[in-house]
């Protein structure tokens, strides 16, 4: 706009003069923006040559290696100790694997990259754009990762029921943890899912966790007696830790009594042996003293209850 | 009465306690081929045995079980309603706790002045059914089925149950004759009663049954130490004048055949370091008592004796102190020597291994001497020289294993369907994990009777402790 009003009173000759000095000084300031951020790439990337390629591709190898063999050292030594120092043993795997997982994306960078104050902090920008849009789950997990590591909504060894599933954590991950579920599948869960979901943890660290044992008899079955059996039945059980509490509670439905026996196994792992062998032995006992089971069953008050 | 638990007494030493098992025992451990009962001729081979087997329960575990019999009997019988009327004594499961408490009791026995009347539950083993237990011990404790609270005229008496682990088994019935026990124990003040148990079956009955809380003063037999070792196997040392001197404890060291240790480092590497680790302790313990020695030479003992005591402490320590893991350690340790003798000098040399000048004060025994071997000048003769005891390291054991040997020390000892039942597995399930831990030598099995391999008992012990089990505190850290 500026330029038209000055138009109406200049000569024509400057005009054009000036309008070609404009034009010029235009494209000398692209070229240079060009050229700054030519070379800005040039100082921030450094000089990527066959030896460094082989470098990093050994620092790749060399990290895979130790990340395996701290794997197989935590896994082997946590199994082999007394159990007390299973899961503690088992909680280095997260930390060792995520810090040399750092050491050596640093080391790579360091090798490609010039890492002065000025390219940090464009490296950081350009990255947390890329991020946000390309990979915004997976910055997510990786995050909720590391915030797992202190937060310890589940550890290395624990029992937790997350996204639908339930087992042993067996392996903590930069992304994510993998579950082994009690039919031998393992399950890979994403970290990001403890930002919105619930992470049910049955032992938290500890080497048991309780076990809950249905029941399921008639209204004329003697309450004392089935719970005098059930008490019985945690008491003489190989696996049952006997100096945690062994607990039976009972409830009434349409359909006949409801008795749940609570107790611990000396190791979490065997809950699904113990419960088994707690419901033998059981129905043993209720068969060796007549003890009736309800003669319909109704599902939806079961479910529902 | 005196009669009824002298013969229990014998009829135990007959047929359960049996001491030096790896051949008595169970035929399929046998010693390892240096040993000195695999080379001993048979006849002096069995008179080691059989000195082993005759040894008497140990003193200070008698002393023990003595006084605190003596003195409870006592006080109960001052203020029989005021004070516990029963005594609980407690041992490891490897050792016999019936053969110490009759033991004792056959003393107070002998005591014309504690003089009362004794009912003895003389089982050798838990009934086959679980059940009838309640009912055997009504029948032969001469309990009536109508046994009331109180009655204030009986006659006082002593009730014995040598061991309380013969008396149930961890099943669902097998409890029973426990609860009627349990019941039965506070009813009646005028009867006092002895029970025998072991420190893992107790412990259980504890947390399950709170067993100790009917029950009066709980008496745990002590750890022996090595001068208490020392004095209990001397009849067998004395016998056939075991050597002890440094370098006989140290002759493996020196004579070790690379080639086999290296062998037994790639094949077990646990086992070989654990082989190695105790070599080097003990040659450090008695490196450490040679510098003592040179140092401050009137403190010192004359360098046998010294030997024999650090032998014996090493013993007791390994041993966690219980009787019977140490007798069979040491014996275990013992290696036969053969030397040859100059007849016209008298001057013996040895075969086997470098001497110093302290070896030679190890004179060869006449009652190991082999008569019939002779050479035109040199007779031949033997002695037995005591290398560094060791204890055989615990083969490695799944989390099944744990559960069985577990069971097994709960109970003292089962038959192969008894401990079916406590596992709550079939016997054919059972039977082939028994067989594969016998084949390892962590249980020894003889007829149907399956117990825990006394050698192993104080590593398996703190294995169990480490791995959840209930028991209290890993051995030799309590006593």
């Amino acid at each position: 706009m500026e330029i038209r009003e000055y138009s109406t009173a200049l000569p024509t000759v400057w005009l054009a003069r000036l309008a070609q000095t404009s034009a010029s000084d235009t494209t000398q300031e692209a070229s240079q923006a060009a050229s700054d951020t030519a070379n800005e790439s040039k100082e921030l990337l450094s000089k990527i040559t066959g030896p460094k390629i082989l470098q990093a591709l050994l620092i790749l190898v060399v990290a895979y290696l130790i990340i395996k063999a701290v794997d197989w050292l935590v896994i082997a030594l946590s199994e082999r100790v007394a159990r007390y120092n299973r899961l503690r043993i088992k909680q280095f795997q997260p930390f060792i694997r995520t810090s040399v997982m750092t050491v050596t994306v640093i080391m790579l960078m360091n090798l490609f990259l010039n890492l002065s104050r000025e390219n940090v902090l464009a490296i950081t920008g350009t990255i947390a754009v890329a991020l946000g849009f390309a990979f915004k789950d997976y910055a997510s997990s990786i995050i909720a990762g590391i915030v797992g590591l202190f937060e310890s909504p589940y550890r290395v060894g624990d029992r937790i029921a997350i996204a639908d599933e339930y087992g042993e954590v067996i392996s903590y991950g930069l992304r994510g943890i993998r579950l082994r579920t009690p039919s031998d599948n393992v399950v890979t869960v994403p970290h990001s899912h403890i930002w919105t979901n619930t992470v049910s943890n049955a032992n938290t660290g500890e080497l048991e966790a309780q076990v809950v044992t249905e029941f399921y008899l008639a209204h004329e079955a003697d309450p004392e007696q089935v719970a005098s059996i059930l008490y019985r039945v945690a008491h003489t059980s190989k696996y049952t830790h006997l100096k945690l509490p062994i607990l039976v509670v009972m409830s009434e439905h349409s359909w006949g009594s409801l008795f749940k026996l609570r107790s611990y196994p000396l190791d979490a792992r065997d809950e699904f042996a113990y419960a088994t062998d707690l419901t033998i032995r059981a129905k043993k006992e209720f068969a060796r003293h007549n003890l009736p089971y309800p003669k319909r069953f109704d599902l939806e008050e079961s479910t529902s209850s | 009465m005196a009669d009824l638990v002298q013969q229990f007494r014998q009829w135990l030493i007959k047929k359960r306690f049996f001491r030096v098992a790896w051949f008595a025992k169970d035929p399929q451990l046998s010693p390892e081929p240096d040993e000195a009962l695999s080379q001993l001729p048979s006849e002096l081979a069995d008179k080691l045995i059989e000195l082993a087997n005759q040894l008497p329960v140990n003193p200070r575990e008698e002393a023990v079980v003595l006084q605190s019999l003596k003195d409870a009997i006592a006080r109960w019988k001052d203020l029989p309603r005021e004070t516990p009327n029963s005594i609980v004594i407690l041992s490891d499961p490897i050792s016999s706790a019936a053969r110490i408490l009759t033991s004792g009791l056959y003393q107070i026995e002998a005591d014309k002045n504690q003089l009362l009347p004794i009912k003895l539950l003389d089982w050798v083993q838990r009934p086959a059914d679980p059940s009838v237990i309640k009912q055997q011990v009504q029948e032969q404790l001469g309990i009536a089925k109508s046994d009331t609270f109180e009655e204030d005229n009986c006659e006082q008496t002593l009730m014995v149950i040598p061991n309380l682990c013969w008396c149930f088994l961890r099943s669902a019935e097998g409890l029973d004759g426990l609860d009627y026990l349990q019941d039965l124990l506070p009813r009646n003040h005028s009867r006092f009663w002895i029970l025998g148990s072991s420190i893992v079956g107790w412990e259980y009955l504890k947390c399950t049954l709170q067993f100790h809380a009917y029950c009066g003063d709980i008496i745990t037999l002590p750890a022996l130490s090595g001068e208490d070792l020392q004095s209990w196997l001397s009849p067998i040392v004395e016998q056939f004048n075991i050597c002890f001197s440094d370098a006989a404890l140290h002759k493996r060291l020196q004579n070790s055949d690379s080639s086999a240790n290296l062998d037994m480092a790639i094949d077990r590497p646990i086992e070989a370091l654990s082989e190695m680790s105790q070599e080097v302790s003990a040659t450090v313990q008695s490196s450490v008592r040679a510098v003592k020695d040179r140092l401050i030479p009137e403190a010192s003992d004359d360098s046998e004796n010294s030997s024999k005591l650090d032998y014996f402490n090493r013993l007791a320590t390994i041993s966690d102190g219980v009787s019977v893991v140490a007798l069979q350690l040491f014996v275990k340790s013992l290696r036969y020597q053969e030397m040859s003798v100059d007849e016209s000098s008298g001057h013996s040399t040895s075969s086997l291994a470098d001497h110093d000048g302290s070896e030679e004060n190890c004179v060869s025994s006449e009652s190991v001497e082999k008569s019939d071997v002779k050479t035109s000048s040199n007779k031949q003769q033997y002695r037995l020289v005591a290398t560094i005891p060791k204890r055989p390291p615990l083969p490695e054991l799944s989390q099944s294993d744990l559960y069985l040997l577990y069971s097994l020390l709960l109970h003292s000892d089962l038959t192969i369907s008894e401990l079916a039942e406590s596992l709550g597995d079939t016997p054919q399930i059972i039977n082939h994990q028994v067989q594969i831990l016998r084949n390892v030598g962590v249980i020894e099995q003889q007829g149907q009777v399956i117990k825990t391999n006394p050698m192993h008992y104080p590593e398996l012990y703190r294995e169990l402790a480490r791995n959840n089990f209930i028991i209290e505190v890993p051995r030799g850290s309590s006593r």
